[in-house]
Formats: C-alpha cells, structure tokens, sequence
C-alpha cells in the first residue's frame, strides 16, 4: 500500500491521540504569559543619524511623513523649521541634533513624529519609525557622562529612552529669548 | 429634589444672554421712542422678552431671576397703561435690573441683590413701600380686572392653584402629575370668556390625557406645564397673545401620548425635543453656535485637504511621466516579440484608465475641498451690529455719569467680518468712544453756547471695501488743537519743550498715539487696564490693520480703522530671501519698488532710501532675519515698503515671487513666540512658508544699527546641489550659502542637468540614490557632454562602502563624500579646492 500524502496521515490518527496533539497546538497556540511589572511601558523607537532613541508611546500624537518644511530665522541649528502636522503648525526639531548631541553628519529626515506633554506640542524630525515595543523602563540607566533633563536613559542596546515633557520644555526654553 | 440638567442650564444661560441684549436694546430704543405706535410695538416687545427670560429661569430653577424678570413686567405694565411715562430714571432703573440679571445668569443672585434690583424698579414706579419684592409665584393673580365675577374669581383661583401645583412639581417631579392633572380637570369644568386660556386649557387637557400621573414626571411635562400655567396667568392680566398660545399649544401637543392598549403592542412613545422651543438659542434659519476654535481647526484640516489633493496631482504627473517613458519603451520595442507587445500594451491601457480615474479623483476632491475651505470661511463671519449695540448703552451711561447728553448712531451693523476680529476690537473701539464722550463730546451749556444740539452725537458705521473693513467713529464735540497736545505732552514729560514747539500740527497731534499719553480717568474707566491709544494703535496693527484720524477744532474728531474683513484668508506678498520663500502680509505693504545699490544712503545712522520724498529706513530682509549681514548686496534687488501704523521700512529682498491669497496658520498652543514669525502658510503647490511679522520687522529694523556692508565678501560661486532629499538639499545649501556662495538645488539628477543647461555652475554636489536619474548617471552624462565635461562633482552619499566609491570614481566623480560622517569644514574645504581648480582651467 501506497503511503498516503501527508496531508491525509492524520485522518488515521486515533481520536484520543488526535485530541492530545489539539490540546498541545492550542498551548503553543497561546501566547507566553506577559511578567506583569509595573515599570514596563510602550515604547516608540525611532532612528535618526545612526543613534537610536525611544519615547513612550502615550506621547505619541502620530507620526506623517516629511513634505515641507517652513524655515524659522535665528532659530538654533537643531531646529529645523515649522512643520504641519495634520493642519496644525509645530515647530520640528531634528533629534539626533538636539537630544543625540550629533555634531557632524546629517540625516535624511522623512518622518514627523508629533509629540505632546502638558498641553505642549512637539515635532520631532528623524530619518525613520522602526518599532513600538514593550519594555521596562529599569532596563534604562543613565548615563553619568551624558545626563540630559529630558534622557532617562540608554540600555544595552544603546537606545536612548527620552522624557516627552522634559524634552519638550528643553527644546522650547533654548527657543525663548534670554532674560 | 433634582437639580435641573446642567446642560439645560447651559441651553437657558445661553438664551438668557440674547434676550437680556435684546431686552438693553429695546430699552433704550424705548427712551427715545418718539410716537405712540413704536412705543407700543417696543413694550409689547420687551413684556415678551421679560416674559421668555422669567419662565425660563423658573425651569431651571432659577427664582432669584424670575422675580426681577416679573418685578420689570410689572413695572413696564404701568408705562403701558399709560399711568407712568418712560422716562430717563425709569429706564435707568429698567436697565439696572437688566444689569442684575446679566450678572445672575451666570451666578445666582443673593438676596439682597434681587431685594435692591426690585426696590429699584419700584421706586421708579413711584411706589413707597420698601422691603422685600413680592414673590415671583404670587398666591393672588393680578393685576386683576375691576370687575370680575364670581365664576371669573374662581376661575383666576384655579390659575393660582395651577401655578403652585406646577411650582411644586418642578421642585419634586417625583410627586407626578396627579395634582396638576387635578386642577387641570378643574379649568375645563370651568368656563372662561378669554380666548387665549381657553385654548391653553385645552390643549393641556388634550396633552396630559392618559399621562400616568403617579409616575415620575419628565422635564417636558414639567417645563410645558410650567408655560401653560404661566400664560394663564399672564392672560389674567390681559398681557398674553395669540402667539404665545399657539408656541404653548404646540408644546403641549407635542408631549400627546397614546395611552397603552392591552391589545395591542406599546408604541414607543415618540421622543419629544430635549430642548423646550423657548429655551433654544436664538432661531435665525436654523443658526448653530459653533466655537470659533472648532472652525480653526476645521479649516487647518481643510489646507490639508487641499495638500493632499495637490500631491495626488503630483503622483498623477508622475503616473503620466512612466506612461510616456512606457511609450517611448513600447515603440523602441515594437521590433520585438509581438506576445510581448501584447502585454506591454495592456498594461499601458490600464495605466492610461488609472490615470484617468486619477485624475477625475483629483479634480472631485479638489472641488469639495475648496467648497468646504469657502463654507468654513463663511461661518466665521459674522455681523458687526452685535459688538456695536452694548456700546450704545455704554456711550450714554458714560455720558450720564460725566453730566453730558451724547447718543450713539449706529451704521453697517449688516457688515460681516470674521469673528475672531469681531472680539478683538471691541476693545479699541470701547476705547475711542470713551475718548469721544470723555474728550470729544462737550457739556450741554457749552454745546447750546456753541449753538450745537445739546445732544451730542457720536456716529460709527462700517464699510466693507475688498477685502477690508472701515470702521469710522466720528464725533461732532470740541475736536483735537495741536496746541493743547504739545502742552499735555509737555507737560506730562514726553517731550522736550523745544522739540515740541519744532513739530508741525500733524506731528504734534499725533504725539496722542505715544505712550504714556492717557489721563488718570483713562486709567480707571478702561478696564483698570490703563491703556492708551498706543496700545489701541498696536493692537490694531497686530490684527493686520491701520488707524488713523482727522479732526477739526470746535468741528469734531474722527478716527478710521482699517482692518482686514477676515483673519484666516488673507492675500500675502511672497519673496524670496537668502534662498528661504517668505510671506509677508499684503496689507502691511504700501508699495514695491525697485533699488539700487547707489541710491542707498544713510539716515539717523541707519541705511535708507528715498521713498516718496521721505527717508525710509532700508534693509535687506536676509540680514534683518539673520541678524547680521548675510553676504554682499546685490547692485539692484526689489524692496518691499511695510507701512505699519505711521513708520515705514524698506525691505529689500532677493526676488519677488508673487501674491497668493493665504490662510495663516499660527503655532500650536503651548509654543513660544518665535522671532518675526506670526505663522506658515501652505503655497498652492504643496510648500510650507513662513509667514513674517510686520510689525517685528519694522521694530527691529528701526531699533538696529546701520548695516554695513561686509568688506571683502566671498565672490559669488555658484554649486548645484541636486539630492532627492528636501533636508538634505537645504542642509548642504545653507553651508555653502553662509561660506558665499550661490545655490541652485534640483531633486534628481534630470532636473540637475537641465539646470546645469540654464545657469553658470562651477561645481556640482550631488547625492546618488536619486529618482528618475541617480547621481552616477548624472555624473556620466556630464562626463558625456562637451558642454559640462569639466565641472566638477563631489558626490556626496549615505553610500559607505568601497565599491561605491569605486563606482563613483569610474562614473568621473572628482569627489566622494558620505553622509553620516559630514562635517562642514571638510566639506567647505573639498568644495573650495574643487571650484578653484575649475577657475583654474
């Protein structure tokens, strides 16, 4: 007798049998049990000039892709300009300039990704939006030679965790004139 | 008990606004009512206006409110009757309670304000007694008929029994219906020869059949029983109408429901309107309140309506660009394999119908955005009459408290302008007329002295010209003298004595617009805000607008403001400056000209040009923006004249691009103010501009030093920067413009060579990875041709690795940069030895 396809083995499976392979699919099946923490947040990570940061996902307004931008005189270099975000105007500032201290080397800025925190709006500009994940904000530390208001944090993959509205009130404040 | 539904207070606080404005207005179109028939029209008007605002407080509960509102009836019965005149102090007392309820609508009353408020009315009325006000629900009808018969007196009891009934019912709806159903049956049984309470009666009879009285009672019971009962009793007194009638009968029949049949399925009991028709916002074809905010941000999402459907316009030319080269790839193919064309012809008839349907897609969406973008537009505009009505009764208390007599006419109230302007120059416009009865309009003895009418007149009117609004206030008091201005300036430190004396009248009047130029009367009476007409002035001048005045001594002053009908679209001049588009506002540009650089002098330590026999302060917009020279003048450049209020600034930019009619967009909530910018526009082509700050510009021109041309500057060389990246275009530009030289940008290599075709270009930097030609085919095809053969190129690319290098170098490439690792001085330096050596050829 001819073995047949595969596809029909299973048809000659005593029931029993069959019933223990369902319930073992329908475990694998499920998915593996979240560790539940309480310091474990969404996170938006973001590329912009090679260096990689993430921001809580909460702070996320929505991310557009880069049209235009409307140059802002005597504005420091890490502003970018004015740009739209959904009908509204919001002042873009390219991260990795302004929260990455990137001094040389520029970045093909594609995306906006508006922010808000305390009733203030931000536009970040970076290259690309690589992924929304689930992390602990423990595994951030920070960084004694690179301690920023607004960065909580890089872990061991040398993302960048960053603070919405310390980032925003930082980038407004280095907007306002001296008094 | 219930507290009433907040958003039915919301509904009646609203209501109560209007109909208190309607009710100050037609009060004081009372006192000056000349003949008996707009007198009676005006009284039956505010009896019903009084009437609408007592049995809507009553519905929410609001009793401190319905008690002035009955007081006023009461009052006002006694000037239609013809036993009181309405006379100045009567109206004064009518307008106070008004007042009062103004204040109470949005917060309850205290006793005592109710007691005083109705003391007043009642002291106008001529009446002694003192204490409190008599209770809104009074017991006892009145004012009742001298002769009444018995049937008539049990009949008005029953009205009474009514009002308690339904007066205890809105306080307990829980208690049901069942004693208001009681004395309903009660007035049917009884007889009546007044038309309007038959038909009442009626039509509760009608619509609380069945109704299940031990149950809950719901607001609509209670509000439309509460109307009835209350016209019932206005008709005791003779003072309600056929019309009120038939609004009641239409309430109450609208709350008739089937009583349930045990045949038959229940019907849903049809859900009548949340809102009684009395306690609706004011009814003007079917008008909705909508927040000015909400409009924003409907028609900031419109501009992005339009963006989109100009990209889709964008991806259509691009659809069309691969059609044609799939045609040009077709006809070199037609030598091949005919099952191939077969194929490649298929697919380009179906490009060719997407295309198609593209393009109709577009031009629909092009069409409903811009309807859309106009309706919007429309909805903001709004007439002027309503912020002009309340300064009717400002300008005559005013006048009252200062012992002069002074009325304010009133003309193009029909006039729309946007609502955001509305609200922002009813403070300027309160302003001037307080100026006008304060310093304008003279005392009686002295106008009838100066054989004017005692009666001072201050008219406004509005005028809608374009795209603009004049609003004229104009007085017939004492008018403006130089002389006194100078002295008062003097006097109050601004100026010099001897400078004073060297102005000329027009110089000397306008010193009224300097700071500091307000008396201490102005301080208090405006708001306790203590401004003046410099700040009228600059507020004006910030709202896109100009004020200027004219005035005649012993004649009259008037003052003109010229703003923009609208503050979302607006038309905007664009230019160019230091590579960057620009808006600047149309309405703040009194002229274009053209300069040369010869004919730039110096004035007062600043550079300027003649303008119109004047020297006006001149500068280039890219030094203004960047705050320091940014490169040699070129030998002739337009210059735009901003005129905002009396100072003008010549403003030389790089290129005139054109006028465009803008919506402004300013800056989300939350952002600081960024220097000379109010805002962005987007173009019709999709781009963002930044739209300037006349009034920035001209104040920080003015206020700077000379700008002095920079010895020595960079000789203009000129780079082609060609990358498909708009960032990365600008980044590279903006390093190459602050070392000197001269930018041409392109966003792929096609558009680069064209470019190379029309202009001198010493150097090209350009990135590889581009759309429709990459930079090695743009380096190649130079390399090709004769022409362009010896231009360099630096290619500058996020391409790292050694065989793109290579590839570079094999393609003719001089230089090869990468991205990541860019550093302006390297770069400037390889950009320098580049265009050196092509000088150098």
């Amino acid at each position: 007798m001819s073995t047949p396809p595969s596809h029909q083995r299973f048809n000659a499976v005593p029931a029993d049998e069959l019933q223990v392979l369902k319930d073992r699919a329908r475990e694998l099946a499920r998915k593996p049990a979240q560790q539940q923490t309480g310091d474990e947040i969404e996170l938006l990570e973001l590329h912009s000039r090679g260096q990689r940061f993430a921001l809580p996902l909460s702070a996320i307004e929505g991310i557009v892709q880069l049209t235009s931008v409307a140059f802002v005189p005597q504005a420091p270099a890490y502003v970018r300009g004015l740009v739209s975000f959904r009908g509204e105007l919001m002042i873009g500032i390219e991260l990795s300039a302004f929260a990455g201290g990137a001094e040389s080397g520029f970045a093909d800025l594609q995306r906006v990704v508006a922010i808000s925190a305390g009733g203030a709006r931000l536009a970040l500009l970076t290259e690309k939006v690589v992924s929304v994940r689930s992390a602990a904000t423990t595994t951030f530390h920070p960084d004694p030679a690179w301690q920023r208001p607004y960065v909580v944090g890089t872990d061991k993959d040398f993302v960048t965790l960053l603070e919405p509205s310390a980032l925003i009130t930082h980038a407004f404040n280095a907007l306002r004139p001296a008094t | 008990m219930s507290a009433p539904d907040p958003e039915l207070i919301q509904i009646f606080e609203e209501e109560a606004r209007d109909l208190l404005a309607q009710l100050q207005r037609a009060l004081l179109q009372l006192e000056g009512a000349p003949g008996s028939a707009p007198r009676t029209d005006l009284l039956r008007l505010i009896f019903r206006l009084a009437h609408t605002i007592k049995g809507s407080a009553a519905t929410v509960e609001r009793n401190d409110l319905a008690q002035i509102a009955h007081e006023l009836e009461s009052c006002l019965e006694e000037v239609r009757s013809g036993t009181l005149e309405p006379t100045a102090e009567l109206t004064s007392a009518a307008l106070a309670a008004v007042d009062v309820l103004v204040e109470g609508v949005s917060a309850p009353l205290t006793g005592e304000q109710v007691t005083l408020a109705g003391a007043a009315l009642k002291r106008a009325r001529g009446m002694a007694a003192p204490g409190a006000v008599a209770a809104a629900v009074p017991a006892e009808p009145g004012p009742a008929k001298r002769k009444r018969s018995e049937r008539q007196s049990a009949f008005d009891a029953l009205v009474g029994s009514l009002l308690e009934a339904v007066s205890r019912l809105s306080k307990d709806p829980a208690v049901g219906m069942a004693e208001v159903l009681e004395v309903v049956a009660a007035l049917v049984a009884s007889a009546t020869d007044r038309p309007v309470s038959a038909r009442v009666i009626a039509a509760m009879h009608a619509a609380f059949e069945g109704v299940d009285f031990t149950a809950r009672a719901d607001r609509d019971q209670i509000e439309a029983a509460f109307l009835a009962a209350d016209l019932l009793y206005a008709d005791l007194g003779g003072q309600a109408s056929e019309e009120e009638a038939e609004a009641v009968g239409r309430k109450l029949q609208s709350l008739q429901v089937r009583p349930p049949r045990a045949s038959a399925p229940i019907p849903a009991p049809s859900r009548p309107e949340r809102r009684a028709p009395q306690l609706q916002p004011q009814v003007d074809g079917g008008a909705v309140k909508v927040p000015v905010a909400l409009l924003d941000s409907i028609l900031y999402r419109l501009d992005e309506l339009v963006a989109a459907k100009l990209r889709i316009d964008y991806q259509r030319k691009q659809i069309e660009d691969a059609q044609e080269a799939l045609d040009q790839g077709v006809a070199r193919a037609r030598a091949g394999t005919s099952e191939l064309m077969h194929e490649v012809e298929a697919h380009r008839r179906k490009l060719e119908f997407v295309r198609g349907d593209l393009t109709q897609e577009a031009h629909n969406l092009g069409m409903v955005a811009h309807g859309l973008q106009e309706d919007v537009k429309d909805v903001r505009m709004v007439p002027i009459g309503p912020i002009l009505d309340p300064l009717r009764r400002m300008v005559r208390d005013l006048a009252s408290s200062l012992d002069k007599q002074a009325a304010l006419e009133v003309s193009g109230e029909t006039v729309r302008v946007d609502k955001r302007l509305l609200e922002l120059i009813r403070d300027p416009l309160t302003h001037l007329l307080r100026n006008a009865v304060d310093h304008g309009i003279e005392r009686p003895d002295v106008r009838a002295a100066n054989g004017k009418p005692v009666m001072g007149t201050i008219r406004v009117s509005a005028e809608a010209r374009d795209s603009q609004v004049q609003i004229e206030i104009k007085d017939d008091g004492r008018g403006i003298r130089a002389d006194d201005i100078r002295a008062a300036a003097v006097a109050k430190g601004l100026i010099e004595p001897e400078r004073a004396a060297a102005l000329s009248p027009r110089e000397a009047l306008n010193l009224i617009f300097a700071a500091g130029f307000t008396t201490a009367a102005e301080l208090t009476s405006v708001s306790g805000r203590g401004v003046g007409l410099d700040v009228v002035r600059e507020n004006v001048a910030r709202l896109g607008g100009r004020i200027e005045f004219f005035t005649e001594p012993g004649k009259g002053t008037q003052f003109n403001l010229n703003l923009p009908l609208t503050l979302t679209a607006s038309r905007g001049l664009l230019v160019i400056a230091g590579k960057h588009p620009f808006c600047i506002p149309l309405a703040a540009v009194e002229e274009v000209i053209a300069v040369e650089l010869a004919e730039i002098g110096a004035a007062n330590g600043r550079l300027a040009v003649q303008w119109r026999r004047q020297a006006v302060t001149f500068v280039r917009l890219s030094d203004l923006l960047a705050g320091k020279p940014s490169g040699r003048p070129p030998n002739r450049c337009p210059a735009v004249i901003l005129a905002v209020s009396d100072r003008r600034l010549a403003l030389g930019v790089d290129e005139l691009v054109g006028q465009e009619e803008v919506v402004v967009k300013g800056l989300a909530a939350g952002t600081p103010t960024l220097a000379f910018v109010s805002g962005a526009t987007s173009l019709a082509d999709g781009r963002l501009v930044t739209v300037l700050e006349p009034n920035a510009l001209v104040i920080a021109a003015t206020s700077r030093n000379a700008v002095v041309e920079r010895p020595g500057a960079t000789a203009a060389r000129t780079v082609l920067v060609a990358d498909d990246s708009l960032t990365s275009r600008t980044m590279v530009a903006s390093v190459l413009e602050r070392a000197g030289y001269r930018t041409f940008l392109a966003h792929d290599g096609e558009a680069a060579f064209t470019l190379l075709s029309q202009e001198a270009i010493s150097l090209v930097v350009s990135d590889v990875e581009m759309p429709v030609l990459d930079g090695l085919g743009l380096v190649r095809r130079m390399r090709a041709s004769e022409r362009f053969a010896r231009v360099p190129v630096l290619l500058l690319t996020s391409l790292d690795a050694a065989l793109d290098r290579a590839r570079g170098a094999e393609a003719g490439a001089n230089g090869y940069l990468v991205k990541h690792s860019f550093d302006p001085g390297a770069f400037l330096t390889l950009v320098s030895q580049l265009v050196g050596s092509k000088e150098a050829r």
